[in-house]
């Protein structure tokens, strides 16, 4: 096994939704090959020994996949390592002595629940009105149908391996959603499945990601520099493009 | 004794469903919204179900610990779905997918319900890509498929590594259209904590919110269990953190029967242990089995680098054993015969605990641009996680617990002992007899949520009729009295040790005793040293806090209570099971060539285990037959 | 309101408002910079140039009104949106770091706005109002000439003119992103014909002062 690392963490502490926060500072040793999620795993093992209250922070799959976790590493979303989440995000990747800064994802529309973990259901809701194809379960026609070009899949697919870890949102100057929108809009927008609800949707979906408090893009592209899958902001010229296109011809008057 | 009816229909095993789907009982679109239906449980049999559910018209409530559906556990799934589409054109049926489901099984599974789930194999394909899942194509525009172990036909759907993710969006998509619609009420942050019976009949949860900590109930005209597997009980595992026992333990101690508990699935291809601080196991996807090449150096503690170990030096053991399959044999074989090698001191790596796969041949055949294609997430993956980049150097291997065939009992309808209690998914024992085929857990999980519980939840309400129960009424009262002293009982012991600390210990008796093989005397210790830890757990846990906030130290503590009552009863199960089996391999029941020897005489049966009081259990037994796939001996020779 | 109203008031409408109205602020600066140019013509070339707007009569004060709402509009929806945008972390990290990983000109669009504001207001006042409401019967040219032989507001003009390069560098390519109007062929020359307007622009606009203020050192 590799050599431990000595670091100095200085992690947000809050505890409750309505106190204050403020920083604590922990010095640790931990071995390069674990997660930067198993160096809090044995952190917290430590204070939970000491009856000190262990630092609460959300994850589940740990292998970059669910959408659970989500720290500001040194002022990087899931850390300073592109495409990877914070739980494979490994310590071989810091240096020994190094300082490090954790924090939740900040944005308005994320409420700070506790220590590192955000409410990010806001983005529940924009796909609630509509980041779905209106189809019941039943009996579609045969899946080979519909050919649809390897190339519009694989690009469909691209923008459908988005997590829903709302990095975008923390990376963004803004707090905007359009990353996450744009990639699920685009998805639809993209198979011939999605068309007959191409317009209505995407309407639906970006007044809803308006109402929920997060910002608007100014074409910075952090959000794409700091996604942990690497979703390209070509998702979000697309669903503009859609949404010029249904605002100018739309007959619907209901957006 | 509980009489264990399969309620399995008569006809030929072709009709069953068919005409089945014809008798069952229906409830009048009018009545259906008068029906209180809760789903626990929002993974890819939970989420189908409960959309399906709302779009037929019930009211659905559906429950989920994590923050949003979208996180479920199913969502890891890398490789693929089997259906039966046959567009390959290379003889797969619905029939084959049938018999190739029984035999990886080993014989342990119930023939109609397997016969179903091939059946509806292909209507969940074009479910998904109805609904937008992007699934791999050919360049004509049409769907493709993978083959997968178990299989020698190629029937497995994916969509690039992420397949799960894919399935798991779009049963995602539709629960959540039918939530922005009101006819589904999504309770986040909920951990189902208790079942309520009422009469008799599964009646309401009782769920703790994760975020207040208050204790709330819900009642409705049918409870859905859609709570994934156990194989977290072995602390790691290619589960997600949370993944727990929970929900179906707790309704187990209400009553519901909780079948084939000891039998596992070891996934052959997960990325071995580097030790120390270490969470989870990390899968690679069964699917490089199809390309990559599996080996180990010939000669015990050879140190040398892969690269430089010479072909004539290398033991390509799958192969050489199973020439019929080679790298491609069921999930077990290929695990136990990984323990095999490294036991005999031929693993490789830091631990010694790993095998090769490797991929120089196939980028010699495809080229590095196909293998790329077919593969590049999961190397890049491998690369992040291990720092080596398996394009030049072989990836190492190592099995680790993954998926549990194991679970609730319950009968052809899904419905377990308890009336009004229906289980779905991982969390039921159902489909996958003693071993579970890659690409097989996906097809399981949807066919129960999206074709099957709309039909039988249908016939359980026409035919009981039941009525709206109002949660002041006192099971309620009591089921909540239940869950608050459990967790004042957790927080006041105030001991020494960690939860994680005793979780570890249980992980470590779990995979030496009752892991990839078993015997009688290492079983009996399981049991003695579960017992210990359990009453260990009980008198020196601590658990910082109080249960009024945001607490996971509670949280975890209650799920590892339930893994310490069922460690002890998969051990008793795998005790009582003297055979090996599919995923159950018992030392003291192998052929000569070291092989799984099945006893169909004594233990063609489904072991479904009644509570009595914790650490105490009564065995009942339903008897399997198998009348159109003959029971062999499984040779993938 | 309306679904007009309504549309330009989310999210993507109010960028939509600025990239258009950007757009066509480019295609200005290019009339602008023309006109500019007819100064190394020399005076009477310049004058005459200057005359021959005036000679529109009604239609030049038309075109000017029309340029004002153009300015006033992207000014009003770039600093809308710079509020409300900067209401939407109400809890700043202690260490942020991904605006780093981005461009320049990406990072400060509404603070170069501001400063091109800045100088606009300037600019009218120096240039614009003294023609038309100073002393009379001074012409155009001996205004220019004038304020550029000091060298203090010629570096400022400078300066704010690399601001204004800096601000196209990234609005340019960003109207098109808006726009919706992205393409793996084209794209790539968008952002090219961004960073030469950038260049265009900024030092077009600055060889007219530093040409003055070196022939005005030369006189001396």
């Amino acid at each position: 096994m590799a050599e431990k690392i000595n670091l100095t963490l200085n992690i947000w502490r809050k505890e409750s939704p309505e106190a204050e926060g403020y920083f604590e500072e922990f010095k640790i040793s931990v071995t390069p090959d674990a997660s930067i999620l198993e160096m809090l795993d044995e952190l917290n093992n430590d204070l939970e020994a000491q009856n000190k209250r262990p630092i609460a922070f959300e994850s589940d799959c740990r292998e970059g996949i669910c959408g659970t976790c989500g720290i500001v590493v040194n002022g990087h979303p899931h850390g300073p390592i592109p495409k990877t989440a914070t739980c494979q995000l490994h310590m071989r990747n810091f240096k020994d002595g190094e300082t490090l800064y954790l924090e939740p994802f900040r944005a308005k529309a994320y409420k700070n629940i506790k220590d590192l973990v955000v409410d990010r259901s806001p983005l529940d809701k924009i796909i609630q009105a509509g980041g779905f194809i209106s189809v019941n379960t039943g009996n579609p026609p045969d899946a080979n149908s519909i050919p649809i070009p390897k190339e519009t899949a694989l690009q469909a697919l691209d923008a459908a391996e988005c997590i829903g870890c709302g990095a975008c949102v923390a990376a963004c100057k803004n707090a905007s959603a359009m990353l996450f929108v744009g990639a699920k809009v685009s998805q639809f927008a993209l198979l011939p499945q999605g068309q007959p609800e191409r317009y209505e949707r995407v309407q639906a979906m970006v007044n809803t990601m308006d109402e929920m408090g997060f910002g608007s893009c100014t074409n910075t592209y952090a959000c794409e520099a700091e996604c942990p899958k690497g979703i390209s902001i070509t998702n979000i010229a697309r669903m503009n493009r859609d949404y010029l296109k249904a605002k100018i011809s739309s007959h619907s008057m209901q957006y | 004794m509980v009489k264990l009816d399969s309620k399995v229909p008569a006809g030929h095993i072709s009709e069953k469903w068919e005409k089945h789907k014809f008798e069952m009982k229906l409830v009048n679109p009018a009545n259906k919204r008068k029906y209180d239906i809760i789903v626990v449980g929002t993974g890819l049999a939970g989420a189908s179900a409960a959309a399906t559910l709302a779009e037929l018209g019930y009211k659905v409530k559906a429950f989920s610990f994590h923050d949003t559906p979208r996180r479920a556990h199913s969502i890891a799934a890398q490789g693929g779905i089997n259906a039966a589409k046959n567009y390959q054109n290379d003889g797969d049926s619905v029939y084959r997918l049938f018999y190739d489901t029984v035999k990886g099984g080993d014989f342990r599974s119930r023939e109609a319900n397997v016969y179903r789930l091939a059946e509806v194999s292909n209507n969940i394909i074009d479910q998904a890509v109805a609904q937008g899942v992007p699934f791999a194509r050919e360049y004509g525009g049409y769907l493709t498929n993978r083959s997968f172990g178990g299989a020698q036909v190629s029937r497995t759907f994916y969509a690039r590594g992420e397949t799960g993710q894919q399935l798991l969006l779009g049963a995602y998509s539709a629960l959540s259209r039918q939530i922005g619609a009101g006819n589904v009420q999504m309770y986040t942050r909920r951990e189902m904590l208790d079942l309520v019976v009422v009469d008799g009949h599964a009646r309401g949860i009782i769920v703790r919110n994760l975020l207040t900590g208050e204790i709330e109930r819900y009642a409705g005209q049918a409870v859905i269990l859609a709570t994934g597997g156990y194989s977290n009980v072995y602390f790691l595992s290619t589960n997600a953190m949370n993944s727990n026992v929970t929900a179906a333990w707790r309704a187990h101690k209400r009553g519901a029967l909780f079948a084939n508990p000891a039998f596992t699935q070891i996934h052959p291809t997960a990325i071995p242990a580097h030790g120390g601080a270490q969470s989870k196991l990390v899968l690679m996807s069964e699917s490089l089995r199809n390309d990559g090449r599996i080996w180990v150096p010939k000669k015990p503690g050879d140190t040398r680098k892969p690269n430089e170990i010479p072909e004539e030096e290398r033991d390509y053991y799958l192969e050489v054993k199973y020439p019929a399959f080679g790298n491609l044999v069921p999930r077990d074989v290929a695990s136990r015969n990984a323990k095999y090698v490294c036991d005999e001191g031929r693993g490789v790596g830091p631990t010694g605990r790993a095998v090769y796969l490797d991929f120089a041949d196939a980028i010699k055949r495809m080229g590095r641009k196909a293998v790329e294609e077919k593969y590049g997430n999961l190397f890049e993956m491998y690369e992040n996680i291990t720092g080596d980049n398996p394009y030049e150097v072989p990836m190492m291997i190592y099995p680790a617990p993954h998926y549990t065939m194991g679970g609730l009992w319950v009968d052809y309808h899904l419905m377990s002992t308890i009336p009004g209690l229906f289980v779905l998914g991982e969390a039921n024992f159902s489909d996958h007899g003693a071993n579970r085929l890659g690409a097989s857990a996906l097809m399981q999980g949807l066919a129960d949520g999206y074709f099957v519980i709309p039909y039988t939840l249908g016939n359980y309400l026409g035919t009981e009729r039941p009525q709206k129960v109002s949660t002041d009424r006192p099971e309620f009262a009591e089921a909540e009295e239940n869950v608050k002293n459990t967790i004042k009982k957790l927080l006041s012991i105030k001991g020494k040790k960690t939860v994680d600390a005793i979780h570890k210990e249980l992980g470590h008796v779990m995979i030496d005793k009752v892991g990839i093989s078993r015997t009688k005397e290492g079983l009996e210790e399981a049991i003695k040293k579960i017992r210990e830890l359990r009453e260990e757990f009980w008198n020196n846990i601590n658990i910082p806090e109080d249960d009024k906030t945001l607490n996971q130290t509670l949280e975890r503590a209650g799920r590892i209570a339930d893994f310490l009552e069922l460690g002890e009863l998969m051990a008793r199960d795998a005790l009582n099971r003297n055979e090996s089996c599919g995923g159950h391999f018992r030392e003291e029941y192998q052929t000569e060539e070291g092989e799984a020897l099945r006893n169909d005489e004594e233990y063609s049966y489904v072991a479904a285990w009644e509570f009595k009081k914790v650490g105490e259990w009564e065995l009942n037994k339903e008897p399997l037959t198998f009348e159109y796939v003959k029971p062999s001996m499984r040779s993938y020779k | 309101m309306g679904w007009l109203s309504r549309s330009l008031s989310t999210s993507i409408g109010k960028k939509v408002v600025m990239a258009v109205t950007g757009l066509l602020l480019v295609l200005f600066l290019f009339v602008h910079l023309a006109g500019n140019y007819t100064i190394w013509g020399g005076e009477s070339t310049f004058t005459a140039y200057v005359h021959g707007l005036e000679s529109f009569g009604w239609f030049t004060h038309v075109l000017e009104i029309l340029l004002a709402l153009l300015f006033l509009v992207h000014i009003y929806y770039g600093l809308k949106l710079a509020v409300e945008n900067s209401e939407k972390r109400p809890e700043q990290y202690k260490v942020y770091k991904s605006n780093e990983l981005i461009d320049f000109s990406a990072r400060y669009t509404w603070q170069t706005g501001v400063l091109i504001l800045l100088f606009l207001v300037i600019h009218l006042a120096t240039f614009w109002y003294e023609y038309k409401f100073g002393p009379q019967g001074r012409e155009l040219y001996d205004i220019v000439v004038t304020w550029f032989q000091n060298p203090l507001y010629s570096l400022f003009y400078i300066l704010l003119m690399i601001t204004l390069g800096i601000h196209i560098h990234h609005g340019f390519q960003s109207a098109f992103q808006t726009l919706g109007w992205t393409h793996p062929k084209y794209t790539p020359w968008v952002k090219k014909t961004g960073t030469a307007l950038a260049w265009i622009f900024g030092l077009g606009f600055s060889l007219i002062p530093i040409y003055f203020y070196f022939t005005s050192m030369g006189g001396n």
